[in-house]
């Protein structure tokens, strides 16, 4: 590897399949440990970073945006399974009235399933007139069958459930914050999501969580900038077959945000005391199945009693039905908001 | 010109401070510092792309023209009581060469044909309206006071007490607009990570490098007015002013960086509304209570 190419490794872009959470936990840990930073858009870069196994559709947009790339270029990753003959993406543009009344352009714009800080394989298809969408069309690119944050209860076992419980809603808050454009906070999610990965002892765990929840949950320009941003009620959720924090925590943007914050704080609280104290997560009532009662983590004898994982029920494929839910939130919407809105829900499409 | 590199070097800097604390306390400070110059590195060794159909003129027109309007705006920045070009209405042609970077961003946004660019050049255009008339009531706020458009003049006229103590408000409301006209920061939304990087999503090699260095330009030289507006200019004990000046931008520019550490984005959609009913009303008030001390 020439200089070049070294200095070109100094920023990857950063592509994740749906069963690649894995890698690009590893990939984010060393770019960490380097003191390195993740490129936003390919063409800022040449040094391609492929996590897991993407299928056919995801290689074909890969490919897309490698032949983009500037030289000088390196690639890591599996090679794709086969190289699809290049074509033009040529956005068409008609016209419509916009929502005062006037006659602008319709551009048709894809948000994902490319994109820096976005729900891997997910891809939505919006019309939008300026920065508006006027109407926007799901599409699960990538999926995958049993995803990285349920292991332990898809293995039985109990040992780091609660850990691996808490990692997730942390990954989502380091999405969640990039987003949200504040990276010094999310660099700080990711460094816990990794400790709670890691080795680093409960207790510790925990007290370094404590502050970093109260400066994000009392943020008050994030308050600010996310009130009010894709109200989703319980019945909603539940009525697409969804569940995870996002049915237990109905309301906006900020109020899922919380939610996340709420339910790390208590499943680290479980893990420092073996699974006795804390509140496991429930909704105030019962809902159909009884959420709480299949969440009591994991038992003295280490073995996992319930099947409610990070994102919903193990195997309930939550994070496809969550993805179900985005197009109704985002349409009227303008990208800004819609990006806080999927962030806010953070559809893991691996868990069909 | 010895002032305007100055602020070039300053402008090095302060891309390296914010390298060193954006990376949050686990990254490798000493090694972090290097970061803005290994990333040059990197660009420069780049090959340029153009998106497809691109408008390669407006496109490179909008990229040069910031770092062009930021060293323009450096030459009537004095630094003690001396600027590289000695302009009587100072202040006047600092506030035009920040409105050139108005044309930039949305040149730079619109040429490359890319939705992403184009609603991050819109954005800037929005954040503009927001934060350009209170911005520029805060300076003429101080020049009302000093009866003097030049920022020496205005400088001089804090003999004995500094306007930052007799105008707070404007103060706030120029120290808020810094970080608003070079799009960085808590402000960067028009070229936020919610957008790939927004008016900077398709920029690659040198004209990316060109661009970045331009907002850090600007951001300094906006940071350096500050200081003979409302910080008294080169005045301080013991150091020649010259030094005092560096010494009270590196201030600026070091507060800046820490702020941007502890907010997230604020996007103008929601910022907008504060914007105008809060500190317009709030920097003319201001005006008004100058204006009666200056009359009185």
């Amino acid at each position: 590897m020439g200089l070049r190419e070294r200095l070109a490794a100094d920023r990857p872009f950063v592509v994740t399949a749906a069963d690649g959470t894995r890698d690009r936990l590893a990939v984010e840990a060393d770019l960490r440990a380097r003191g390195r930073r993740q490129a936003l858009s390919p063409v800022e870069t040449g040094h391609l970073v492929v996590c897991g196994e993407p299928g056919a559709a995801l290689g074909e947009a890969i490919e897309t945006v490698w032949r983009d790339m500037p030289e000088p270029r390196v690639r890591v990753g599996r090679p794709p399974r086969s190289a699809p003959p290049p074509r033009d993406d040529v956005a068409m543009a008609d016209r419509a009235d916009d929502r005062d009344g006037l006659r602008l352009d319709v551009l048709h714009l894809p948000l994902g399933p490319v994109l820096a800080h976005w729900p891997a394989g997910l891809r939505l298809d919006l019309a939008v007139q300026g920065d508006v969408i006027q109407s926007a069309g799901v599409t699960l690119v990538d999926t995958a069958s049993g995803s990285f944050w349920d292991e332990p209860w898809r293995n039985g076992d109990g040992g780091g459930a609660e850990r691996r419980r808490a990692a997730s809603h942390l990954d989502s808050i380091a999405r969640f914050l990039h987003v949200a454009g504040w990276p010094v906070a999310a660099a700080r999610a990711a460094e816990l999501r990794d400790a709670a990965l890691g080795g680093v002892a409960d207790e510790t765990l925990l007290s370094r969580f404590v502050p970093f929840a109260r400066r994000v949950g009392r943020s008050r320009a994030l308050r600010w900038m996310t009130r009010g941003l894709g109200v989703l009620t319980s019945d909603e959720v539940e009525r697409h077959g969804a569940g995870g924090p996002a049915l237990r925590h109905p309301g906006d943007v900020k109020d899922r945000l919380d939610g996340w914050l709420v339910e790390t704080g208590s499943a680290l609280e479980r893990a420092v005391s073996g699974g006795v104290g804390g509140r496991p997560p429930t909704r105030g009532r019962s809902v159909s199945g009884g959420v709480g009662g299949r969440l009591l983590g994991r038992g003295r004898s280490g073995r996992v009693a319930g099947d409610e994982g990070p994102r919903g029920r193990v195997g309930a494929a939550s994070g496809q039905a969550l993805a179900g839910l985005l197009p109704a939130l985002v349409e009227g919407t303008d990208l800004a908001a819609a990006r806080l809105i999927v962030a806010s829900l953070d559809p893991d499409l691996a868990d069909g | 010109m010895v002032e305007v590199l100055a602020l070039g070097v300053l402008a090095l800097a302060a891309a390296s401070l914010d390298a060193v604390l954006a990376d949050g306390r686990s990254g490798p400070g000493v090694r972090a510092a290097a970061a803005p110059l290994r990333e040059a590195g990197r660009l420069l060794a780049q090959q340029r792309r153009t998106t497809w159909r691109a408008d390669r003129l407006l496109a490179r027109t909008g990229v040069v023209s910031l770092p062009v309007a930021a060293a323009l705006a450096a030459v009537v920045v004095p630094l003690g009581d001396r600027a590289a070009a000695d302009l009587p209405v100072g202040i006047v042609w600092f506030n035009a060469m920040e409105v050139v970077a108005w044309a930039s961003v949305w040149l730079a946004g619109w040429g490359a044909n890319s939705a992403f660019a184009l609603v991050g050049g819109y954005r800037f255009l929005a954040q503009g309206l927001a934060y350009e008339l209170p911005h520029m009531l805060a300076l003429i706020t101080a020049a009302l006071a000093a009866h003097s458009l030049d920022p020496r003049g205005i400088a001089a006229a804090q003999e004995g007490l500094w306007f930052v103590v007799w105008m707070p408000v404007a103060f706030a409301v120029y120290l808020l607009s810094v970080p608003a006209m070079a799009f960085w920061g808590p402000l960067a939304h028009p070229v936020g990570a919610d957008l790939a990087g927004g008016a900077m999503a398709e920029l690659s090699g040198p004209d990316r490098l060109v661009l970045s260095a331009g907002r850090y330009g600007l951001l300094t030289v906006a940071a350096a007015v500050a200081v003979p507006l409302f910080l008294g200019g080169g005045a301080g004990p013991l150091l020649p002013a010259p030094l005092w000046s560096l010494v009270k931008t590196c201030a600026v520019l070091a507060l800046l960086v820490w702020v941007r550490r502890r907010v997230p984005v604020l996007r103008m959609d929601r910022f907008m509304e504060a914007a105008w009913t809060v500190l317009i009303p709030a920097v003319l008030l201001q005006m008004l209570v100058v204006g009666i001390v200056v009359v009185s």
